[in-house]
């Protein structure tokens, strides 16, 4: 067994937990948003962790870290969703003495639900985690100005919605 | 947009509280990166060893939960047999209604056992890229749909009882095993509609299901297809919880019981027979939101909306055996993961198998016809490459471990 004992090198792992450790709950968070699963999201958050800790070379501002690592979350997330085939059934309280159909949002939920799932990454980076534009930009392959752009048309798409139905 | 602003985050942070991260997040997800590393140097103990320490911290800050549900916990003697490198059972029988298990030693090897535990068969799918495909068997496995891996694979191919390529429509395994239903969404009319297929069969739009003025995370899939009684039971998901389900007739389209549901966010799901004759009604406490206002799982009959029987909301049920008498239910253990398990008599509301376990269900088949169930477990760390726990579950509760190693199809 002693052959396969790889040594560690001590000083890459602190600094990937300096620079990607404070990060890893904003990733999780933002998987969970997006999969709305807590398993693939801890899943997700790990294999972005691999992937960082690979591609810690390519960091070369380590201000940038939150954003370059909440990019590779995102792209994973993308990946797990191409990936699924078949979904997963969810269903609850049938009331059998209500014969319409209620298909209408009637809450901000709802609504944030029929959001296309990049517009709802958007929403939920600089409305959630409080992310600058600049850093949206950065997580979703953007410029702060098409960031911008995306937060104004995903809010101008959920307060129609909401209005309606309020 | 400050009010927005606000409503937003108040909407995300209700959701984010539902399934907060492990308060040791860091600490567990930066150990094992370095030893997630070396996987791929065949040091696949160490993550193992790192999963385990995961999984036994999950366990831990969630057994008070459980404690509900925990009676003592019955010895399961671990499978005296272990499966063995390049055994083959030869072509699967006709008729016999088998269960696959994934060969860890052969690619594209799967392994059928009878209902007795016997293995029975063996399908090779050759030169098939098949290692992220998941082979998924009709009720008695003569048939296989085989869900999209890597290269090479064609999306939802579907194959014979030996394996071999047939023509047909993918889709959800009817209860008679020969057709198949699935939901088609139309992205230019925004319309679902109902598909059937299966081996051979062309397919036929059966009706059409609802039609929205836009989509976001909102869905319409089936959740019985059942041709022996004649009915289709359909449901929308939006996010992660049900909010409208749909009976429709097989033979005319037509759709019989269009039901709104109400305040489901506090539940978790509804699972319905595989004759779509009784539905379950999950609370979220079963699927780990303890905090959930409804603390009742419910089992009711379709036709009428009369319960079945009332479990506790720790209690979730994961299926229903082939010919009603029985439920698979399951309570949590964490983020979502399914552990505790009982299979449960809906006549007398009795607890005839009970299985407490560190490890999470990952996938069940009801015996054809019968009453019993054959359950996968696995590491709460599952990945497709670790061998799980495979039992066949009877309908008198008792239970056979089938051998040790097999991969889950």
């Amino acid at each position: 067994m002693q052959d396969l004992v790889v040594t560690r090198p001590r000083a890459r792992d602190d600094e990937f937990d300096d620079l990607i450790g404070p990060h890893l709950e904003a990733g999780y968070r933002t998987a969970l948003a997006i999969l709305r699963d807590p398993v693939e999201a801890h899943d997700v958050v790990q294999e972005s962790a691999f992937k960082a800790w690979r591609r810690m070379g390519q960091l070369r501002d380590a201000s940038s870290a939150r954003s370059w690592f909440l990019a590779i979350v995102a792209n994973q997330c993308r990946s797990v969703r191409r990936a699924k085939w078949w979904s997963v059934i969810r269903l609850a309280d049938v009331r059998s003495d209500e014969p319409s159909i209620e298909t209408h949002a009637t809450d901000i939920e709802r609504a944030l639900a029929r959001l296309p799932r990049e517009d709802r990454l958007a929403l939920f980076l600089h409305f959630y985690l409080d992310l600058p534009l600049e850093e949206v930009g950065a997580v979703l392959g953007l410029s702060a100005a098409g960031a911008k752009t995306r937060v104004y048309r995903a809010a101008k798409k959920l307060r129609p919605d909401l209005e309606m139905n309020l | 947009m400050k009010d927005l602003r606000s409503e937003v985050r108040s909407a995300f942070e209700k959701e984010q509280a539902a399934n907060p991260p492990a308060s040791d997040l860091r600490r567990t997800v930066v150990a094992a990166t370095p030893t997630y590393r070396r996987r791929g140097h065949g040091l696949q103990w160490m993550a193992v060893a790192a999963a385990i320490v995961i999984a036994a911290l999950v366990v831990v800050s969630l057994m008070s939960s459980r404690a509900a549900f925990r009676t003592q916990r019955p010895a399961h003697p671990s499978p005296l047999a272990t499966v063995a490198n390049g055994e083959d059972y030869g072509p699967p029988p006709p008729g016999v209604p088998l269960v696959y298990l994934r060969d860890p030693y052969n690619a594209g090897w799967y392994t059928g056992f009878d209902w007795s535990g016997t293995p029975r068969g063996t399908i090779k799918l050759g030169q098939q890229n098949v290692a992220d495909a998941t082979l998924m068997q009709s009720p008695d496995g003569s048939y296989f749909v085989l869900s999209p891996s890597g290269k090479g694979v064609p999306p939802g191919a579907l194959l014979d009882r030996l394996g071999k390529p047939v023509s047909g429509t993918v889709g959800i395994w009817a209860d008679d095993g020969r057709h198949t239903c699935s939901v088609a969404f139309d992205r230019k009319s925004f319309t679902w509609t109902l598909v059937t297929g299966g081996p051979n069969q062309a397919s036929r739009d059966v009706a059409v299901i609802a039609r929205d003025a836009n989509i976001g995370q909102t869905g319409i899939a089936v959740a019985a297809c059942s041709f022996k009684s004649d009915r289709v039971i359909a449901v929308r998901t939006t996010v992660t919880w049900p909010s409208e389900m749909w009976v429709i007739r097989l033979s005319d389209g037509q759709v019989a019981k269009p039901v709104a549901l109400s305040n489901p966010e506090e539940l978790a799901n509804l699972v319905a027979s595989a004759d779509g004759l009784l539905v379950a009604e999950n609370s979220a406490m079963s699927a780990g939101k303890l905090n959930a206002s409804n603390r009742s799982t419910v089992i009711r009959r379709v036709a009428d909306g009369s319960v079945v029987l009332t479990l506790n909301g720790m209690l979730g049920v994961q299926g229903f055996s082939a010919d009603d008498s029985r439920a698979l239910v399951s309570a949590p253990m964490g983020g979502g993961q399914t552990s505790y398990l009982e299979v449960i008599d809906l006549a007398t509301g009795k607890v005839i198998w009970r299985y407490d376990t560190d490890q999470q269900l990952v996938g069940f088949v009801a015996q054809p016809g019968g009453a019993g169930f054959a359950v996968l477990l696995s590491g709460l760390t599952y990945s497709r490459s670790f061998p799980v726990t495979a039992l066949i579950v009877k309908g008198d509760g008792s239970s056979v471990d089938l051998p040790a190693g097999y991969l889950r199809p």
